[in-house]
């Protein structure tokens, strides 16, 4: 019993030290050890707040097998900048307009932020923000895709992002022509 | 344990294979002509999520969008079709519109589940002056709070030989009805007050 209890009393030690930290640290795929704010990874991420609510934060690096280092960092780049900023007004507003939808504009730096990015780059933050559950800059990355694409035939898209055209000529006119002809005879 | 692994398989940087989440998101930032006429007909995948997913379609924005002069303008009989196919993709959640209208096509969203709230008409797909808005049959729509003349809508109803029979017929159906003009003179928003008592409008800069 009183071994149990000194072992007790040494595991809470470690896990109050643990909460005392203000940041955690995350490894990429290729081992690569990353420190990011505590605080703004909780927040930012459905996937860490968890993985800090219950415990499996480990001080050696968490291991996020699914994240290369450059999309880590670009992670852990992103959160602890958004430590740092204030939520502005266009964070907050969400006034109903005729807008498709009612998406948040990208803060000045946030634009900033992915506009340096590389189309792979930006590709792996994508998928990263989506494996993390990380809404805001899922929203943020894909709202600079959205505008790479605005006003662009399928040609143009495809050539941007090196998509194959997995339509046949013959496919892709019977979509046509049942989008134009469908309800109407002429 | 410690060993290194390499990317896995599906990180490739293959952009049609992007998780759907991403998708929705990527054409929720697009208006809905961006959609029919570009990033569907990219590759089946996209298609297949835009198709499918009915939230995307409940904000309909299919306002003609200028920056497109990569593709060819499409006819008005094509953007009949798409307003019709954006509304039947919303599998009855479309709750606002945005783009031109006619009275076949005003019928078709009254006969659709009466989520509709706003509705913006900026024309009215160019018909022959014999079936101008002016002899349009409008529908009643329960739950509609905003509506919004802008563009040739806005000109046809102010200054169109038709437009004041267009007027009468607003003004039975909207109970509390005046002229906003923005600030560039480009926009008109009539409001009511909706069933509920709550006074709202929204202006378009």
């Amino acid at each position: 019993m009183e071994v149990d209890k000194g072992k007790g009393e040494a595991e809470e030690t470690r896990k109050v030290a643990e909460a005392d930290r203000d940041t955690v640290t995350l490894k990429s795929s290729d081992g690569k050890l990353f420190e990011v704010s505590k605080e703004a990874a909780a927040r930012l991420s459905t996937v860490l707040a968890g993985m800090i609510a219950g415990g499996s934060i480990d001080d050696n690096g968490t291991d996020l097998k699914q994240i290369g280092s450059e999309a880590l960092e670009n992670v852990v780049d992103y959160c602890n900048k958004h430590a740092n900023s204030i939520p502005s007004a266009a964070l907050i507003s969400s006034s109903i307009s005729f807008n498709t939808a009612p998406f948040k504009e990208p803060e000045e730096w946030e634009r900033k932020f992915v506009d340096r990015l590389s189309h792979d780059a930006l590709f792996d933050l994508v998928e990263a923000a989506n494996f993390l559950g990380m809404e805001r800059l899922l929203d943020v990355t894909c709202h600079k895709i959205s505008e790479m694409m605005k006003g662009k035939s399928p040609d143009q898209i495809r050539e941007v992002f090196n998509i194959k055209n997995d339509y046949t000529k013959e496919e892709l006119e019977e979509i046509r022509q049942e989008l134009a002809w469908a309800f109407y005879d002429d | 344990m410690e060993t290194k692994k390499r990317k896995p398989a599906t990180l490739t940087g293959d952009w049609a294979a992007l998780p759907d989440d991403a998708l929705l998101a990527i054409f929720g930032g697009l208006g809905h002509a961006d959609i029919f006429l570009g990033a569907e007909l990219t590759c089946a995948s996209w298609r297949r999520v835009a198709v499918r997913e009915p939230t995307l379609w409940r904000r309909i924005d299919l306002r003609s969008s200028d920056g497109s002069r990569a593709r060819s303008n499409p006819s008005p009989r094509a953007w009949r079709a798409m307003a019709r196919a954006a509304v039947g993709r919303s599998a009855g959640k479309c709750e606002s519109y945005a783009g031109s209208v006619d009275a076949d096509f005003l019928a078709y969203l009254a006969a659709s589940p009466p989520l509709l709230r706003s509705l913006h008409v900026t024309s009215f797909f160019h018909l022959p002056i014999k079936e101008s808005a002016a002899d349009m049959e409008i529908p009643y729509l329960p739950m509609l709070e905003h509506l919004m003349l802008s563009h040739e809508a806005r000109r046809f109803y102010l200054y169109g030989p038709m437009g004041s029979m267009l007027r009468m017929k607003l003004e039975r159906m909207v109970k509390d009805m005046y002229i906003y003009a923005s600030l560039e003179e480009r926009t008109t928003i009539y409001r009511r007050l909706n069933p509920r008592g709550r006074l709202s409008m929204h202006a378009q800069t």
